[in-house]
């Protein structure tokens, strides 16, 4: 979290990412099942909000954690990014 | 994954339609580009600079007339002990007809009887005009080349001539100066035969390799030639090279419980006796399939154009460090059955000859399922050139999404509860007017909808544990469709081959059609409007992509399973529950009071809304 400009330019590529994986990576994997979240928000949002909120590492460090905590039998629910 | 949708759209993601037309139009780049791509790098187009240097192991006499089964060429040697004139020995049991010649005592034709080529004709698996350039199956291998061209063209002294049935043994033996030579192969009633050839100079043994050196089984078509590998197990670890990794006249030092060279469906296998004592040398040649030609099959050529294709041959030969080389060689179908009740030396089978890819031990087990399906619908049918394999595939989808079933009750249950809850969870959206993602009031709004949907008692167990059975499941098929025997030109009404493309195209455009109607009737509550348009589009687009040129055995299953589902859906709609979702849905497609600011947010534009 180094300076207003690197900021803005990370929120601007994660937002990118974001809609890329909500227009073109979410779809297709949708081609082969569909499925739920049971997280809200989703992976992707919290990813994008982890990563805004908390730099690239330790952020995508977060989502991948996320990530790991969908699984079957999780609980699911409101999960905020801390 | 699929996504609530949400009020902010990713924070940054335009979204008029202007941009969704933009977005479909990169898409459509994408998916034609990449199909471009893929048949641009078909090995019928490979560059031709790309020759690895291989040193060939037999340059035959009469190689400028490569369809010469065996080349004019003769050696000017006062041999002491030779033929004087070209025998040849056909050995048969019930599964083969292999033609040896005594011209450097070597196979000419290896007929598998119960595989056919694509004209119907007894399959065989030499070809004969890469074996005429480098070398026969069975030929011996040498690092001097000028020997080896000598054990390959030597007019060897057979034990047996005419036909022959095994079980029987047949040796060949050549002496000239300094030099004796003695192949011997022995046949019994299976797919493997034994070799024990020696090379003596002086009577010092010289390492002679015995090899299969270019091209196996079906090789009529591209797609033939590029599924050529190399398949080696080394203390019980296999590897398969792809052509790409095989180096011409590379030798591979370990200790191999079994070596050689496969195609999609058959393979020639090297299992030395003792793989502590072994050696492998691979071979990959460019053969220029307008010029050098099988005479041995009947079908139409490749080409039609007078351009040089080159396609790639491989080929292996094993033998041992001692000289005196040992070995059996399996030579046949790569099918399940056959190649577990074929044991190395060290215990293990030829079993992992047989790869199904990344999802392989789905594969395995999806492909045992689907023969019990075949062997309970056509016990006494084990041909496979008929109607049951196509059938077994129709009736094993059916088994598989009736398994599924139950997970996509509960599945299409929590979607109409959550549809049920639409209405709510826009109003609680609206009342938030609309907040950034990363705004902490999101967090509220979101913490706000999750105690709705738990008060109303939607479950999101399910989860991704749908995705987690079927993406498995259809990259399984994906990769079993075109690895097992069985299906090899297994016909299906219009299909002539259930492991290639459909030919007509039918299944790929219905697989189009089943997959816009599955979408369109599957409810997918609280996903975002733009991702649901997309989906509409994507879905199909891509699966007809992926089936279009793909062995029309996938677009079966897949075909199968969207009219399992769209069955399954329109039998959901008609319960009280899917009555209810629909008039849901109807209203709020009807409702369009809400201020276009708030509209774009919580609009229930979704498919379902537009029935």
């Amino acid at each position: 979290m180094s300076g207003g400009e690197s900021t803005a330019r990370r929120e601007r590529i994660a937002a990118g990412l974001l809609v890329l994986h909500k227009r073109v990576v979410s779809p297709l994997l949708h081609v082969f099942a569909p499925t739920q979240c049971k997280f809200l928000p989703t992976c992707s949002e919290y990813a994008y909000v982890a990563v805004v909120r908390h730099g690239w590492r330790r952020g995508g460090w977060m989502a991948l954690r996320r990530l790991g905590r969908c699984r079957p039998f999780a609980e699911g629910g409101h999960d905020p990014v801390p | 994954m699929p996504e609530f949708r949400n009020p902010n759209q990713g924070g940054g993601g335009s979204q008029d339609s202007r941009s969704f037309l933009l977005m479909m139009l990169v898409m459509l780049g994408v998916i034609f580009g990449l199909q471009y791509w893929r048949s641009a790098h078909n090995p019928q187009t490979a560059s031709p600079d790309h020759q690895p240097a291989a040193a060939a192991p037999a340059e035959p006499g009469g190689a400028s007339s490569p369809t010469a089964p065996a080349g004019a060429g003769a050696v000017a040697a006062t041999p002491a002990l030779a033929a004087a004139a070209q025998t040849s020995t056909v050995v048969e049991n019930e599964l083969y007809r292999i033609t040896f010649s005594n011209r450097g005592g070597q196979v000419t034709s290896w007929i598998l009887k119960k595989y056919k080529d694509e004209a119907g004709h007894p399959l065989d698996l030499v070809h004969d005009g890469a074996a005429a350039l480098y070398g026969y199956p069975l030929s011996l291998y040498t690092y001097d080349a000028g020997l080896t061209n000598q054990l390959a063209n030597a007019l060897y002294v057979a034990s047996e001539t005419g036909t022959v049935e095994a079980p029987a043994s047949l040796t060949f033996k050549y002496a000239a100066g300094d030099l004796a030579v003695t192949k011997t192969f022995t046949f019994g009633s299976d797919y493997v035969i034994r070799a024990n050839t020696e090379v003596l100079r002086n009577g010092v043994p010289v390492r002679a390799l015995l090899a299969w050196p270019a091209g196996l089984g079906d090789m009529e078509t591209t797609m033939a030639y590029a599924g050529a590998q190399v398949d080696t197990n080394e203390d019980g670890k296999t590897d398969h090279l792809a052509i790409k990794k095989v180096i011409g006249g590379n030798t591979l030092s370990g200790s191999f419980d079994f070596a050689g060279t496969s195609d999609q469906y058959f393979a020639a296998v090297f299992l030395p006796s003792q793989p502590s004592d072994s050696t492998v040398v691979t071979f990959s040649h460019k053969i220029d399939v307008t010029k050098v030609k099988r005479s041995n099959i009947t079908g139409e050529t490749m080409s039609k154009s007078n351009k040089p294709l080159l396609l790639p041959v491989l080929g292996t030969a094993v033998g041992a460090l001692s000289g005196h080389t040992e070995t059996r060689i399996f030579v046949g179908p790569k099918d399940v059955s056959v190649l577990k009740s074929i044991h190395t030396a060290d215990g293990g089978t030829l079993e992992p000859l047989l790869d199904f890819g990344f999802f392989g031990f789905i594969g395995k087990y999806l492909f045992l399922g689907l023969r019990a399906v075949h062997a309970a619908i056509a016990p006494y049918d084990t041909g496979v050139h008929n109607y049951s394999w196509g059938w077994a595939i129709v009736l094993f989808t059916l088994l598989i999404y009736i398994v599924l079933l139950p997970l996509r009750v509960q599945g299409m249950k929590s979607a109409v509860k959550m549809q049920r809850l639409q209405p709510q969870i826009d109003a609680i959206k609206a009342k938030y007017n609309n907040p950034k993602a990363t705004d902490p009031k999101a967090a509220e709004m979101n913490a706000e909808v999750m105690a709705l949907q738990k008060a109303n008692g939607v479950s999101m167990l399910g989860g991704c544990i749908p995705s987690l059975i079927q993406l498995p499941l259809l990259f399984a098929f994906f990769t079993m469709m075109t690895k097992v025997v069985e299906l090899r030109q297994a016909h299906f009404f219009w299909l002539p081959n259930l492991a290639a493309a459909d030919p007509y195209h039918i299944l790929p455009i219905t697989m189009v059609i089943t997959s816009f109607l599955a979408q369109y009737y599957t409810p997918s509550p609280g996903v975002d409007p733009q991702q649901q348009k997309m989906m509409a589009f994507m879905m199909p687009a891509f699966s007809g992509w992926m089936t279009w040129n793909y062995a029309s055995g996938l677009a079966l299953y897949w075909n199968i399973g969207n009219l399992v589902m769209i069955a399954q859906q329109l039998a959901m709609n008609r319960t009280s529950l899917g009555r209810e979702m629909r008039e849901i849905a109807a209203q709020r497609a009807r409702r369009k009071t809400v201020p276009p600011k708030v509209l774009r947010a919580a609009s229930p534009k979704t498919l379902q809304g537009k029935k």
